[in-house]
């Protein structure tokens, strides 16, 4: 059977799932970015509910509507049926799907994805289907691009997986078997039978055609915290940025020591700069999830600089203030000398003033004397030299006044050069520790990030903001228009695929026509020929073989041709079916078509019949429906509850892949209790097969044991391991119950249940059959309620198919001798394998009263036929073959439950209990009878017990 | 497993004066080839693991024999003895019964011995038996005698051949000596059935394209 893999559920993790809704109100951490807080309104349930189980596409998503002008926001629980590639959504995520009753459906199958960079920022995509569009939100932008990409390629998977070049069969296939095969169920926790229920093949999930890298892959849905990550894509255009930036800084650095050594403001101004710049990318940094480890290396290098500047600046401090030191050293010399300079003055100015005096004496002695005058000629000159003298010092004086003055200036300068280089020097301790605390902050920040990511740290610097926002919005072009491109080549490729697909299906349609014509020329001619007025017409009917006119010749020529022709293309299209497994089928049944012309051409038929209504019915909308309900209801109800709705899935049938689960679940209810009071150390079985009656063989099982379903692989020859296995189930079973021991017929049982149930569970599956569902003494050694069975059905028939049983009685014909087996074998001698099966479905859950109930409905869906025959022969001929033709599994479970409707059980028992006392009388009767052949019996093998030995 | 040897064989004469319709019963142990037997003489094949027969098994084979045209419905029963108590519902108005037992174990001879008794006590007075030891392939490992099973016949009055369903051994003579032996007026053919000879309509050419006629034998 070949399983498409569309989805898998794993049944593991199904407990998780339902565990997690109650933690659904984990609130979306906000995400760093600027424009993401501004913007993450969203659902409230967190993206970490989407795709929780495992290899299921489904989560929240807000859905918005546009009406008119009102513009609705709903949060809705979206998931994706990968059988009918829809995407359903809910009102939650538990209440609805159980009542199956999604909201809507978005088919994806055609559908187109986009986002706009507009919309990207409130993280809506759009799903554009079957002209109508969906606007969906999701609960940030990793949740967003992650859907996408699952969509993208479920889309993919399912539009690759239905080219019809790959399987063309897989629609039909599954609901051939009145269910799905559409998933893969996890097994390892339930025992296997003998069928292998897992996926035949592993479909190629990446198809390489499609290699379409633009956007990075995202692996995980979005249940990471989102905030750490606030987008995996944005990481390396980060670190660009900040190397760029520190690439600047360093080349900054020489310009920077520069400057310190001029102790400009230029220098300042620059180191500003480039420490805001150093800054900036901090900031933006900041969030990141792992910080590089170069751009903290660059970033400790750029502090070391800066702090060797300082020092180096720091260096030259002192030396400045020697300098000054020494200038005012001087100055003060200089003004000392002054001083000195001014007191001399003084003194000379006041001598001048003594020698004024001498000489207005001398004026007012004129000629005194000669000697007078030579001396005042003497101290003219000597005033004069004194005056000139008084000049050079006033000049002297003056130029010392400049000179002062001047070295004050220079001494304001200096100071003014200091307090400027204090400053410098102040703010570059302020900008080196600034630049140090946001360093640790940075360190801390990594580490507390690493401790708990959910951590927040937002710090908008105003400027950066306008640049983030822009970053963003480019970004969200970006991905935009790569979204875009990649969306163009996705939905170039499907519509490749699909072109190929219709040619190919147009291909097939003309091919099917051509047969369609063949056919019905053929059907056409045999018309004609069956219209011919018959010369020899009895010799043909009553033996078949007589051989009258040449015309009849002909005419069975042709009939041996056509009926030839018939079967191999009904062998054709069998293998068609399968190719995989064209000899046997999913059930390990050979699919070869019996020998028996007669039998194989009308089950044939029927055969072909039951698919062209199934193709009919996958052609409807309820395709996949029983798989889809099933698929439901496991992943509501994490255990199997006997209830309404259960009994209704069952009905509808139960999954090929299923089947293990369920029919074990079902043989342990019934068999609970019992099993307690009997293996309560679980070895019961166990002890049961080396009991040492159990290792004496049992001829009439190893008798049996190749004879029970010769045509089933798995019990075709003594090397198969189904033949052990079924040996010491029946071996078991006899020393289990002795009273019973082995009866023909239990080796069916015990085979059937082995296809699913692994040796042990097969074994309680048989004690379930035999001694819970069955009404006791159905195997015993008089068969006596079994006999019973075949009565109470015969008059059930009477009542429900009055005109059918009336017709038997008029042809004498007792249906007991067909329906025996049905009972007995519980409907597996001479009946399609799944047909067979679906009964066992039922069965196992509802009891025995189904066997009645598909009894019924055999009969009642070949009622018209029966109706026709009015011979004995022709109707147990009829009758023979009849059982072949019960491929409509569906039908028949519409008869057997809806048709024949009211079914009392209580009937049932009073009909049983009646007919049980008859037939123990009649079999009193006989026993009377046979009593003396026993004996006579008895002492003949007492005669021949020498010869008994041997053998 | 299956092997197709009598392919069907047409009649290449035949009359079409008398059709008469005879149940025919095959009893005996298990495993003795019941099944086989008829497998053998109504489609001609042989399986060497039969399935095993639940309840019964129905099937209908015509023979062909100088002026009448014989049709079989064959009740091959089954064989375990737990399902003996059901052998009265298949026996109760046949004409004819092959009572089989298998020549490589004497038990099954036994167990045959008192299904003779049985239906000469409890089915049709007139009832044609025939004794069929089969296997007779095996007869390396043979366990009844052949000449024991003819004394017995004799004595009981039972047509006796000793058959193979996988050589195909006897397998329609044993059939058609029972056709030979059966009353063919009109009276005893259709005994219980208010249908035989009459009224085989078109339905009946559903059965048996692969057919065992007397003609040529």
């Amino acid at each position: 059977m070949s399983c498409p893999t569309g989805v898998l559920i794993d049944f593991t993790n199904s407990e998780q799932s339902n565990d997690k809704n109650t933690t659904q109100n984990v609130p979306v951490p906000e995400s760093t970015n600027s424009s993401e807080v501004n913007t993450s309104v969203t659902s409230v349930v967190s993206s970490s509910e989407s795709g929780n189980k495992k290899g299921k596409l489904c989560g929240y998503l807000t859905k918005i509507s546009t009406t008119g002008l009102m513009k609705t926001m709903k949060s809705r629980w979206f998931i994706y049926a990968p059988e009918t590639c829809e995407l359903a959504y809910y009102r939650s995520s538990d209440s609805d799907i159980a009542n199956n009753t999604s909201l809507g459906k978005i088919p994806l199958r055609q559908a187109s994805f986009s986002v706009t960079a507009p919309e990207l920022q409130d993280n809506i995509f759009t799903i554009t289907a079957e002209n109508v569009t969906h606007k969906l939100q999701a609960s940030d932008r990793k949740a967003l691009l992650w859907w996408l990409q699952e969509l993208q390629s479920h889309r993919r998977v399912f539009n690759t997986n239905h080219s019809f070049d790959t399987d063309d069969k897989t629609e039909w296939h599954g609901t051939l078997l009145g269910s799905s095969v559409f998933w893969v169920p996890n097994t390892t926790d339930t025992c296997k039978g003998l069928l292998t229920v897992g996926p035949a093949k592993k479909r190629q999930t990446d198809d390489g055609g499609l290699n379409l890298n633009i956007l990075p892959h995202i692996d995980q849905p979005p249940d990471t915290v989102a905030g750490t990550a606030a987008s995996p894509k944005r990481q390396p255009s980060l670190n660009v940025l900040s190397n760029s930036s520190l690439a600047s800084l360093s080349a900054r650095m020489p310009s920077l020591n520069a400057a310190i050594s001029n102790a400009s403001e230029v220098a300042m101004k620059g180191l500003r700069s480039s420490a805001s710049r150093l800054r900036a990318p901090t900031f933006s940094v900041r969030g990141s999830d792992k910080v590089d480890l170069g751009l903290k290396n660059s970033l400790s290098g750029s502090l070391t600089d800066i702090r060797q500047a300082i020092n180096s600046s720091e260096n030259k401090t002192p030396n400045i203030q020697t300098q000054v030191e020494s200038l005012q050293n001087k100055n003060d010399r200089l003004n000392e000398e002054l001083e000195l300079l001014k007191n001399s003055l003084q003194t000379k100015e006041e001598t001048v003033q003594v020698l004024k005096l001498a000489l207005q004496e001398k004026e007012s002695n004129p000629n005194p004397n000669t000697g007078g005058t030579k001396s005042t000629s003497n101290l003219r000159s000597e005033l004069i030299e004194i005056r000139m003298k008084n000049e050079s010092l006033q000049q002297n004086l003056n130029e010392s006044k400049e000179k002062e003055t001047e070295l004050t200036e220079q001494i304001c300068m200096l100071h003014e050069m200091i307090t400027a280089k204090d400053q410098v020097l102040v703010q570059l301790s302020n900008e080196v520790y600034e630049l140090e605390s946001s360093y640790k902050s940075l360190l801390n920040e990594n580490s507390t990030l690493k401790e708990n990511k959910s951590e927040e740290f937002v710090m908008v610097a105003p400027v950066a903001e306008d640049v983030d926002l822009l970053k963003d919005t480019l970004e969200g072009y970006t991905v935009q228009n790569k979204f875009l491109n990649m969306e163009i080549l996705e939905l170039a490729n499907l519509r490749q695929l699909d072109t190929r697909k219709i040619k190919m299906l147009r291909d097939r349609c003309s091919q099917q026509e051509a047969e369609y014509c063949q056919l019905h020329s053929k059907y056409l001619v045999l018309l004609s020929e069956m219209n011919k007025p018959r010369t020899e017409s009895l010799g043909l009917t009553v033996s078949g073989t007589k051989i009258a006119g040449s015309s009849d010749a002909d005419r069975k020529e042709m009939m041996k041709i056509l009926i030839s022709e018939a079967l191999d293309d009904a062998a054709e299209n069998s293998t068609k079916e399968d190719q995989k497994e064209s000899k046997w089928d999913e059930f390990g049944f050979s699919r070869s078509l019996e020998d028996e012309t007669e039998t194989s051409l009308l089950s044939t038929a029927s055969r072909l019949q039951k698919r062209s209504s199934d193709i009919l019915y996958s052609l409807s909308q309820h395709k996949a429906s029983i798989a889809i309900k099933w698929q439901n209801y496991l992943s509501i109800n994490k255990e199997l509850q006997g209830n309404q709705e259960l009994k209704m899935l069952i009905r509808m049938g139960i999954p090929h892949e299923l089947r293990p689960q369920v029919w074990s679940w079902m043989v342990e209810r019934r068999i609970s209790q019992l099993r307690h009071r009997l293996d309560s150390g679980g070895s019961y079985y166990s002890q049961l097969v080396e009991s040492k009656e159990a290792q004496l063989p049992s001829k009439q099982i190893e008798l049996d044991l190749l004879r029970t379903l010769p045509n089933n692989r798995h019990f075709a020859s003594m090397a198969c391991s189904g033949v052990e296995q079924l040996r010491r189930v029946l071996r078991a079973y006899s020393v289990h119950n002795p009273s019973i021991g082995y009866c023909q017929g239990l080796n069916r049982v015990a085979a059937v249940a082995l296809l699913y149930l692994c040796e042990e569970d097969a074994f309680w599956c048989l004690v379930a059959v035999v001694e819970q569902i069955m009404p006791p003494d159905y195997y015993s050694m008089t068969l006596t309620a079994s006999q019973a069975d075949q009565r109470v059905f015969r008059d059930l028939l009477a009542e429900k198919l009055p005109r059918l049983h009336r017709h038997f009685e008029a042809a004498n014909v007792d249906t007991s001798l067909i329906t025996f087996n049905w009972f007995l074998c519980i409907y597996c001698d001479n009946i399609p394998a799944e047909t067979m099966l679906h009964v066992w479905d039922v069965l196992l859950y509802e009891g025995s009263k189904v066997l009645f109930r598909f009894g019924l409905a055999f009969f009642k869906s070949v009622e018209e036929e029966i109706l026709q025959l009015n011979d004995y022969i022709a109707i147990f001929n009829f009758l023979r073959v009849m059982s072949h033709r019960m491929h409509d599994v569906r039908s028949l479970t519409q008869i057997a439950f809806q048709t024949l409707n009211h079914f009392p059980m209580r009937k049932i028992h009073r009909l049983r209990a009646l007919h049980l006392e008859k037939v123990n009388a009649e079999l009193r009767e006989l026993e009377n009878l046979r009593r003396g052949f026993v004996s006579v019996r008895k002492n003949v093998q007492d005669a021949d017990a020498d010869s008994d030995e041997d053998s | 497993m299956a092997t197709r040897t009598g392919a069907p064989r047409p009649a290449n004469s035949g009359t079409q004066g008398k059709i008469c319709q005879f149940k025919l019963v095959l009893l005996g142990e298990s495993a003795v080839g019941k099944s086989s037997l008829v497998l053998r003489f109504v489609k001609g094949q042989f399986h060497e693991y039969q399935e095993s027969t639940i309840g019964a098994a129905f099937l209908t084979q015509t023979v062909c024999l100088q002026d009448t045209t014989v049709k079989f419905e064959i009740w091959d029963t089954a064989g375990q003895e737990r399902y003996h108590s059901l052998a009265p519902m298949y026996y109760r108005g046949a004409q004819a019964a092959i009572v089989v037992y298998d020549i490589t174990n004497q038990d099954t001879f036994a167990r045959a011995k008192t299904w003779v008794k049985e239906l000469q006590r409890q089915a049709s007075p007139n009832i044609v038996i025939a004794l069929a030891g089969n296997k007779a392939d095996l007869s390396n490992k043979r366990m009844v005698e052949h000449d024991d099973a003819v004394s017995y016949a004799e004595e009981n009055g039972l047509l006796f051949m000793e058959t193979s369903a996988k050589t195909a051994m006897h397998v329609n003579d044993i059939f058609l000596a029972i056709a030979e032996k059966l009353p063919k007026n009109e009276a005893g053919a259709s005994a219980n059935r208010q249908s035989a000879g009459v009224g085989l309509t078109a339905t009946d050419n559903r059965e048996g394209s692969g057919k065992s006629c007397c003609g040529s034998n």
